[in-house]
Parts: C-alpha cells; sequence; structure tokens
C-alpha cells in the first residue's frame, strides 16, 4: 500500500472518527440510556453521563417484566433457537454446497435458483408458513422458527460455502480416492478440515441473522416462546414507554454478535476474502 | 461485484419491515407502508388470506424480474471484459 504523508494521515483519522461517531453514538446512547432513571430520559439538557450506575433496568428486563414473561425467557429462546439454526443450516448447507461444487447437481441453474429464494420477500412466504405449521400444530414453538429460519438462512450458507468448494483444488480429493476414501470420507476428512475458516465465518452470519430474525418470530409464536427481538415491541405499551428497559435488553441483544465477531475476527476476515461472493 | 452489492442491497430495502413496524407502524396515514408491510396488515390483521397470497405472488414475479434485469446486465458486463 501507498505511504500516506502526514497531513494525509491526519486528513483520514478526521474522517474516520466522525464515521464512527456518527456510528456508534445511537449505540453509545442506547447503552446509557439502559442505566438511567425514569427522568432521565428526556429530560433537557440531555443527560449523558447517568447519576448512577444502577442496574436497576437490567433486573426489571429480566426478571419482573410488565407481562409476566420476562428477558430471560427472550434470552433462552433467542439462543435456543440461534443455534440450532445455525446447527441445521451448516449440516445441510455444507452438503448442498458440496455437491453443487463437485457434482455439478442439477445443472447451472440449480445454484441460482437456491440463491432467488434469497431475494424472496419473507413476508410473502409467512402466511403460508402459517397456515401449513397451524396444520402441523407447530404454531408457538421452536421448531416453527427453527425451521422457518433454517430455510431462510439456506441459501446463503449454500452461496458462501460453495465459493470455498470452488476454491479447493480437486487435486487433493482425488488423490484421497485414489487411496480408498469414500465420497463421504472425502468430505469428511479432507474439504471440510480445508475449510475451517469458512465454516466459522459462515455459521457466525447464519447465527446472528437467526439472531436478529424479527418478522418469523413475531408471526409464528406468541406466548410459549418469545425471542429478544419480539420483546422490545411488547415493551412500547399503550400509555408507558419502558425506554430503560428496552434499551438494557437492546444492550443485551447486542453482546453475542460483538463478542463472536471479536472472538473470530481473524476467521472472518479470512473466510470473506478467501472465498465467498465473487462477481 | 458492485452490481451484486447492489442487487442483494435493493432486495433488501424491498423487504423492509421491522423498522417500519417498531418505528413508524405505517404511518402517519399510510405514507411509510412498504409492500412487506402491507402484506402482513393485509393478510395478519385482516385476514384475507387470498387477496396476501395474490400479493405475495406478485411480489415474487417482480423480484424476477429485477433480478433478471440485473444478471442480463451482469452477463453483458462479463461478455465484454
Amino acid at each position: 500500500m501507498r505511504r500516506m504523508s502526514y497531513p494525509q494521515k491526519i486528513a483520514a483519522g478526521i474522517v474516520l472518527i466522525v464515521a464512527l461517531v456518527l456510528f456508534l453514538f445511537p449505540v453509545v446512547w442506547m447503552f446509557l440510556t439502559s442505566f438511567k432513571s425514569e427522568s432521565e430520559y428526556f429530560s433537557y439538557p440531555p443527560v449523558f453521563i447517568p447519576r448512577d450506575f444502577s442496574p436497576r433496568n437490567y433486573i426489571n428486563a429480566m426478571a419482573l417484566p410488565p407481562d409476566g414473561r420476562g428477558g430471560i425467557q427472550g434470552l433462552r429462546d433467542s439462543l435456543i433457537i440461534g443455534l440450532s439454526t445455525t446447527a441445521f443450516s451448516m449440516v445441510i448447507g455444507s452438503l448442498a454446497a458440496y455437491s453443487l461444487s463437485r457434482f455439478k447437481t442439477g445443472g447451472e441453474n440449480f445454484s441460482f435458483w437456491i440463491l432467488s429464494t434469497r431475494m424472496f420477500p419473507p413476508v410473502a412466504a409467512a402466511l403460508p408458513l402459517f397456515l401449513i405449521f397451524k396444520q402441523l400444530k407447530l404454531l408457538d414453538t421452536h421448531w416453527a422458527l427453527i425451521i422457518a429460519n433454517t430455510v431462510f438462512n439456506l441459501p446463503f450458507v449454500i452461496w458462501m460455502l460453495k465459493g470455498f468448494f470452488d476454491d479447493l483444488s480437486p487435486e487433493m480429493e482425488e488423490a484421497a480416492l485414489i487411496d480408498g476414501c469414500t465420497h463421504w470420507g472425502v468430505f469428511a476428512r479432507v474439504a471440510l478440515p480445508l475449510i475451517t475458516p469458512g465454516l466459522v465465518a459462515t455459521s457466525l452470519f447464519s447465527f446472528i441473522f437467526a439472531w436478529n430474525e424479527f418478522m418469523f418470530a413475531l408471526l409464528l409464536t406468541r406466548r410459549s416462546v418469545r425471542t429478544l427481538t419480539v420483546i422490545v415491541p411488547s415493551l412500547v405499551g399503550g400509555h408507558e414507554i419502558l425506554w430503560g428497559e428496552i434499551a438494557a435488553i437492546g444492550t443485551i441483544a447486542i453482546i453475542p454478535g460483538i463478542v463472536l465477531s471479536i472472538l473470530f475476527q481473524r476467521f472472518l476476515v479470512r473466510g470473506l476474502t478467501m472465498g465467498a461472493v465473487k462477481g | 461485484m458492485i452490481i451484486i452489492g447492489v442487487l442483494i442491497r435493493a432486495m433488501d430495502a424491498f423487504k423492509l419491515f421491522d423498522i417500519v413496524y417498531l418505528v413508524t407502524g405505517g404511518g402517519p396515514g399510510n405514507v411509510t407502508e412498504t409492500i412487506s408491510f402491507y402484506t402482513y396488515l393485509q393478510g395478519f390483521k385482516f385476514f384475507s388470506l387470498g387477496y396476501t397470497a395474490a400479493m405475495a405472488f406478485i411480489q415474487l414475479i417482480i423480484i424476477t424480474l429485477v433480478a433478471r434485469f440485473f444478471l442480463g446486465f451482469q452477463k453483458r458486463q462479463r461478455g465484454e471484459t
């Protein structure tokens, strides 16, 4: 990369700081609001640093929800759904991507057809899914959301993994085949370990998609399953909006994404530059 | 590459739902009702199922046309370079 002169470095730094402030301010504000007391939410001049950093909003949001079903349940349901969705879509997705990449299953257009299901607006599929799940008595269970999220994550997972498999040189797998490996063995012992960075990056994205999913959670579940994303709007009541609790749940909800991204940053950058989307 | 970015972003904007639901609820009046939100209203608030199914189908057609347009554009460019 070209070396930057001193003024250029300063200019780049200023631009970066302005961009960071623009993007991070709402998040920081939410974090601060989660510690404020009720009178501080809208006071003028605005209160930046809460008077006492008391965790009351967190306790309220987790344990004493306004309608008897709290943030703990949301955390549990979100985790169950996120993790199972990731597991299912990774297993199905890696198998599908491998077959698309190696055996050209379904010809050239089949892989594009899979991608096209991602362009489909989920709300259009929500009604049929609702009716189907109603008949199968799956409404308001974890399975409804796991199935729906898996279906809508799969195109992305397949396409990302297909990019990684395409980048592998087939010679190594041919060598394993000659040495007596079955196709399954080649897949499990040669191909999968070679794309570990890709697997990690893809499952991370899959988890975050399922974690952020809002519409299916709103439509397909009601009482016994409530993800964090659905709990937030339920705190916007008719005569009272619980800003502190909303901010607390929001803060908790963004933690997994941040932690996972920092932990696997190495994989993410490598994963995205190694394979994935190529124009 | 940029074409793919534009395509994916355009699709996402077309599917915009949760922000509308949380921030404006379609209002004031109906000026911020995206097609996703309108479909949701028709299907799950007013339960006019046939109408909703027809709208879903129309959205599918629109998306397919847009995607075809972008892909054709991309293919032509790749042919030139």
